[in-house]
């Protein structure tokens, strides 16, 4: 049955319910009298569901590509971020059934060592730092994940961004190492990354690279225009008093009890006191 | 490239999910896969039934937006982790039914009915003629049908001249499908 252009809008709009009541009624009526037009209708509504089925396929096509350009990806970090936690879990387990073990040694190392008189003043620095030291939160790269490189860091590569978003991870995490070590191979001393090399800085002091915290962080205070000069001048007295060379560490520490408003004013004057006068 | 700064709406990332750009399928995987990954691995399931899984709350998401009472009550993220728990959790109902023998296999969420297809004799042999008709005869048909787009949509997507030619396109095509259709089963 050749239709007309009129026959197929009713049908069209009456399977995409657009009719009016009237209209309808009229159409039904058509289908009970008119066997042909009734398979017409019924023709019409396995075209519109398989014009759905091949949308669908379409839509499902695009997000294929999609998955495949993306989905890889985010796995491989949500599993290393579980491997990660997981390692980080069984090393604190461990930390907490044995505490008390490591607690009595140590207590006992230490009586040994005054009463022999073995703990020289040689391992002050490192005392010390232990005891001050504390990572700096991060404020520079933005936690959400899967955002696209923000206006600061428009000098990255997306590819290059998400690895340094991997390393902000580790270092907060305390994963200095690994932290270290992402930061070294994509963060390169130069204006632009300023804020950055200051947390390359912390992650190499934490993982036994001072010698290169140390050069990081002069690079910072160096820098006039560094939003972390003065928390970097903190960190470089730390760095000093790790390896030990109390006089380095003492002579920025004064430098920052000297300087009004400075944030680590009150500690530097703690610290110079606890490392004792010359 | 965007910017951080620029804050994509939901509205924004339903109408790039509707008009399948690239870009924009992207960011919904890099916003909203990893939830959805994370969710379907650890209630026993694998990478890929979690893709599948994802892809499915999107399609849902998708059809969903096309219907006419359609008012998107949570965050985009919210909907689609409610629309992919429900999925992931009928499949795997379905899944323990089957191995426990049991008869009465659990009700579908709505949101799994959605998603069946059944497909009629006739229907599959309109898939393979759906080939032969052409490509813009193909968008045409998707447009209307399937995207629930206007005629005037439809003119201004494909580059046509009016709402009127898209008309009569449309009906040149409906006709052409049911000639090959009755010269293929005559």
């Amino acid at each position: 049955m050749d239709l007309s252009d009129q026959d197929i809008e009713q049908i069209e709009r009456y399977l995409l319910g657009e009719l009016t009541d009237e209209e309808r009624t009229a159409l039904e009526q058509r289908m009970k009298t008119d066997p042909e037009f009734a398979d017409e209708v019924s023709f019409m509504r396995d075209i519109i569901n398989v014009s759905k089925q091949e949308g669908r396929q379409h839509l499902r096509e695009h997000l294929k590509k999609a998955e495949q350009k993306e989905a890889a990806k985010i796995e491989a970090e949500i599993n290393q971020e579980t491997e990660a936690e997981k390692k980080w879990n069984k090393t604190n387990f461990i930390n907490r059934r044995n505490w008390i073990y490591w607690a009595t040694a140590a207590a006992a190392a230490i009586f040994v060592g005054l009463y022999f008189g073995i703990i020289t003043p040689s391992g002050l620095g490192k005392k010390i730092y232990n005891e001050h030291f504390e990572p700096y939160p991060n404020k520079v790269i933005p936690s959400t994940r899967g955002i696209e490189v923000p206006e600061n860091f428009a000098h990255f590569s997306q590819e290059e961004y998400n690895l340094v978003v991997r390393a902000m991870k580790h270092y907060q995490r305390g994963n200095y190492k690994e932290a270290s070590e992402l930061f070294e191979q994509h963060v390169n001393r130069k204006k632009e990354n300023a804020a950055l090399i200051f947390y390359k800085g912390i992650s190499q002091l934490k993982s036994g690279k001072e010698k290169q915290a140390e050069e990081n962080l002069r690079y910072i205070l160096n820098n006039k225009e560094s939003e972390f000069r003065q928390e970097a001048q903190w960190y470089m007295a730390l760095t000093y008093l790790k390896v030990n060379e109390i006089e380095s560490a003492r002579e920025t520490l004064k430098k920052i009890s000297e300087t009004t408003g400075h944030p680590y004013k009150n500690k530097a004057e703690k610290v110079i006191g606890e490392i004792g006068k010359k | 490239m965007r910017k951080v700064s620029e804050k994509i709406s939901d509205s924004e990332i339903l109408e790039g999910i509707k008009t399948s750009r690239n870009d924009m399928l992207e960011y919904v995987y890099q916003q909203f896969y990893p939830m959805i990954y994370k969710y379907v691995i650890t209630n026993s399931g694998n990478a890929e039934e979690a893709r599948d899984t994802f892809q499915d709350g999107i399609v849902v998401l998708y059809e969903k937006s096309l219907q006419p009472d359609f008012r998107l009550t949570a965050s985009i993220g919210t909907f689609l982790y409610s629309v992919c728990r429900n999925l992931w959790r009928n499949k795997l109902n379905r899944q323990k039914s089957r191995e426990d023998l049991q008869e009465n296999i659990p009700e579908q969420p709505e949101e799994a009915n959605l998603l069946i297809e059944e497909i009629t004799e006739r229907q599959h042999l309109l898939r393979q003629l759906f080939q032969k008709i052409g490509e813009s005869c193909r968008n045409i048909l998707m447009k209307k049908y399937y995207e629930k787009r206007k005629d005037k949509e439809i003119a201004e997507e494909l580059n046509l001249s009016g709402s009127d030619y898209v008309k009569t396109q449309r009906y040149r095509c409906l006709k052409q499908l049911k000639k090959l259709y009755d010269e293929m089963i005559n």
